[in-house]
């Protein structure tokens, strides 16, 4: 007879198969509720020496954040909220709760319904809970600036993505606003290790005539959720994010290996700086975005649809995309449009 | 099988579509095409075509849509769940004349490159910029890239990476009716899309349409790996090894196991390597810049010890490294040496729930007087249990079967899935019933209710339900 370590628990409704909560410290997975605020999963997570990486604002939901970016700074690491997210209880627009996708890294089992649903912001339903996976928390971060001229930042990026270093920071960020930028390396690692990446990284600094400081067990970086989101690809991120920066009022946050630009709008009577977004009831509801939340709402969606004007042809020419909460997507066309009943029709998601 | 009329009219209709010699339909080139690496179940095609270009598989699609036959698609045909198989006779299509790597971007991380291309040849051309691209199922000699995204595939390094789909950017399709469209691209995005289509492309297995061009993310190569082996008496001190690295800061890329039976294979063969027979063989790789991975070796090795290995061994030496790994890489080939016949199974299970799995693997096989093995990414919690059998011999292929649904019977209870990246194909269609109740099966039948309704394109894979009526 062959003996394990440690046996089963049912995690699933036996008819169902929807999800319960639950946190499996070694397969490194927690079941939450989309509703659950970054915060809570940190606390839950951080018990077992485990964390969710990919956060963009620490006091918004999982549901407001997967569906105001499909990247976090994180992602440069670990990859796109789908990559970090296995599963979901979802409820289609009839009110039925369905499972989605599974409570293992790893599937090839049937259409990938879970990536495509994921972050169609409400058109097709909604997440109720989600099942993330986590990663070893090492307790001990170092987050470095990287300062200059705004050339050679942007210069240094591509040699910095080209080391087999970039691998190992969660995230590698160009924060760009009106002339101002700089690079923002953040590492989760043993204690032990954080002498190896400062010796790297200040010479990595000093190669690029850049100026380097280094803060010790900073919380990972949370710039907020944004308002409008640019996917391009990596070699593109530093002009579009410093060009952006340019305009008045808008902070960009380049997302360098995920050829992600996170945009900033100032609020009325905020200074675009302070990293918060809007109050977000937002993406989670059918309505996504075009609630109306007066004229704040309205001027903030009108400037970001001139923005999205001035770049989306590009973006789109290299298979790339845009989103923001308060801007609808551009309504399908054929043989979109026609796929799309389709698909409501024949999956029930009418 | 075509009645013999529609044969010769099939024939002269696929001549049409494309340049001379690339249609085949005589008894002996039509046998190469009856399996896939399943090997025991042979289905025989109406024809085979290898279209030049895009240009004739466009005229193939259209055609067989007209003439009402089935059609599949098939890269290297190495998949092991019965997927690029002609399960309803029609016509199979073979993309190895689509094998360019159109273009390297290594500043924008990403390459473009047709369906065709072998895993091996893109990594080859990627070595030259100093990238690479993850996913690394071991077919990777010869499988292609069009299997690979059709099947989602991934491989040992895909604990650290993962899977094929998490390096998709985009892809070009042609739909049965002959329309191509490009979803995503270099960027990643969706493009001009609304939806993401590109996801329900991704592990379709050929049941949407035929795959031609890929974007697909690629990643600077590590400067320095490291390479461990260790063995362990019992299954007790393997999983704490296996639980210590996947917690650990180092993030080993691979974590790869061998139970003592495949161990004992292995070492009753003339490819020995010398491990102790009754033990498990765990095999481990750390990689990334020299400084930071050679800061990591005694800990990671420090890990195996303390969960009860007495024979660690490690090394950055390439040839050193590539005799580490011989147990794992030669398996595979023993089995189809000793074997008439063996099937891999493909499970993904949370992985405490590991001894039991394995438990009922053996205890199955034993009761059924089938040789089991396992050999697998311990890492994920993907097992792949290796039955091995003899086709001919009256009720062995049958006793395999049983096993396969009891164990996925099992897999699915404990919170698992039934394919973690061989796919499903018509081998494991029938315990789709499994994972999937009525509504879920709707929401996953409306995918090909949009791209190929009538279920012309590889039918009988995937669903049962996707049988092809003309
Ligand atoms: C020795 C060996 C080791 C293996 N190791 C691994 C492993 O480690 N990890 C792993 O994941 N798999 C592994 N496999 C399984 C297999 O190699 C993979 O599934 C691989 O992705 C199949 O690629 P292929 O080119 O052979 O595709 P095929 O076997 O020809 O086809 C596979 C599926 O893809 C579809 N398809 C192929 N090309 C296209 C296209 N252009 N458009 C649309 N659909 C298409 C086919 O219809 C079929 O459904 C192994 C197989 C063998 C024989």
């Amino acid at each position: 007879m062959i003996t394990g370590v440690c046996s089963g628990v049912p995690e699933t409704d036996p008819v169902s198969r929807c999800f319960r909560h639950f946190i499996d410290p070694i397969d490194g997975v927690l079941c939450v509720s989309a509703d659950a605020v970054a915060d809570e999963i940190a606390t839950l997570a951080h018990d077992h020496n485990l964390r969710f990486p990919l956060i963009l604002d620490s006091s918004a939901t999982l549901s407001q954040q997967v569906n105001s970016s499909e990247y976090a700074p994180a992602s440069s690491r670990f990859g796109a909220f789908c990559d970090n997210i296995l599963g979901m209880n979802w409820k289609m627009p009839d009110g039925r709760i369905v499972r989605i996708g599974e409570r293992v890294v790893k599937t090839t089992t049937g259409y990938d319904v879970f990536r495509f649903l994921l972050h169609s912001c409400g058109r097709f339903g909604y997440a109720t809970d989600y099942v993330v996976r986590l990663r070893p928390d090492c307790r001990h971060t170092v987050q470095y600036s990287l300062s200059g001229k705004t050339s050679d930042v942007c210069q240094s990026i591509p040699v910095l993505l080209k080391g087999s270093w970039m691998h190992w920071f969660d995230s590698i960020d160009l924060l760009s606003e009106g002339q101002n930028c700089r690079l923002r390396l953040h590492v989760n690692c043993p204690p032990n290790e954080s002498r190896l990446f400062t010796e790297y990284v200040s010479s990595f600094a000093g190669s690029q005539h850049l100026q380097m400081s280094a803060e010790y067990d900073r919380a990972a970086p949370v710039d907020g959720c944004p308002d409008f989101t640019f996917k391009t690809t990596p070699d593109r991120v530093p002009s579009l994010t410093t060009q952006l920066a340019q305009e008045q009022g808008i902070r960009a946050t380049g997302l360098c290996y995920s050829g992600v630009v996170l945009g900033y709008l100032s609020k009325p009577g905020q200074p675009v700086s302070d990293g918060s977004g809007p109050e977000a009831s937002d993406c989670v509801q059918p309505s996504v975005g075009i609630q109306t939340e007066g004229q704040d709402f309205e001027r903030i969606a009108e400037r970001i649809q001139t923005i999205v004007r001035q770049h989306a042809n590009e973006l789109y020419s290299l298979g790339g995309d845009w989103h923001s909460r308060y801007v609808p997507p551009p309504s399908p066309v054929s043989p979109e449009s026609e796929w799309i009943s389709i698909l409501q029709k024949e999956a029930g998601l009418l | 099988m075509q009645p013999s009329g529609n044969r010769v009219h099939l024939e002269t209709t696929l001549r049409n579509c494309v340049s001379r010699g690339r249609v085949l339909t005589s008894p002996a080139q039509l046998a190469g095409y009856d399996t896939d690496g399943l090997g025991y179940k042979e289905y025989r095609p109406d024809a085979v075509v290898i279209p030049a270009d895009t240009d004739e598989l466009i005229r193939v699609l259209q055609s067989a849509r007209q003439l009402g036959v089935p059609l599949c698609f098939r890269g290297a045909g190495t998949s092991l769940s019965g997927g690029p198989v002609a399960a309803q006779g029609g016509i199979i299509v073979h993309t190895s004349a689509l094998r360019a790597i159109r273009k390297i971007s290594p500043e924008g991380f990403w390459c473009e490159v047709e369906c065709g291309v072998t895993l091996n040849q893109l990594d080859e051309a990627l070595k030259q910029h100093s990238v690479f691209y993850p996913p690394d199922p071991s077919s990777g000699p010869v499988c292609t890239i069009g299997g690979n995204v059709a099947t989602n595939a991934g491989g040992a390094h895909c604990f650290r990476y993962g899977v094929t789909s998490n390096y998709v950017l985009g892809l070009e399709v042609i739909l049965l009716d002959g329309s191509v469209h490009r979803f995503g691209g270099p960027a990643g995005g969706r493009g001009r899309w609304r939806e993401d289509w590109k996801r329900f492309m991704i592990g379709s297995e050929g049941t949407l349409g035929a795959f031609t061009r890929f974007w697909l993310r690629v990643l600077p190569r590590p400067e320095k790996v490291w390479t461990f082996r260790a063995t362990f008496p019992d299954l007790i001190t393997a999983e704490k090894a296996i639980h210590g690295l996947v917690a650990d800061a180092s993030y080993p890329v691979a974590i790869e196991l061998m139970d003592p039976r495949c161990v004992a294979m292995v070492e009753n063969s003339p490819m020995a390597v010398g491990l102790p027979v009754d033990s498990f063989m765990l095999l481990t790789e750390i990689e990334g810049p020299a400084a930071l991975v050679d800061a990591r070796v005694e800990s990671v090795a420090e890990i195996l010890r303390n969960a009860g290995s007495r024979d660690v061994v490690y090394s950055d030496e390439a040839i050193l490294r590539g005799k580490l790994w011989k147990a794992r890489k030669v398996a595979g080939g023993l089995m189809g040496q000793l074997s008439a016949d063996f099937v891999v199974q493909d499970a993904v299970i949370p992985k405490r729930a590991l001894a039991e799995l394995l438990q009922l693997v053996y205890d199955e096989a034993d009761a059924a007087g089938i040789r089991a093995v396992n050999v697998f990414h311990a890492g994920d919690g993907n097992l792949h249990p290796n039955f091995l059998f003899d086709s001919r011999k009256p009720g062995e292929l049958e006793k395999v079967e049983l096993i396969g649904k009891r164990l996925m019977q099992r897999v699915v209870e404990v919170g698992g899935t039934l394919s973690g990246e061989h796919g499903i194909g018509n081998d494991k269609a029938a315990y789709m019933p499994l994972v999937f109740g009525p509504d879920t099966t709707r929401l996953q039948l409306a995918i090909p209710a949009v791209f190929n309704p009538r279920h012309q394109l590889n039918p009988l894979k995937v669903f049962t339900e996707r049988r092809f009526t003309p």
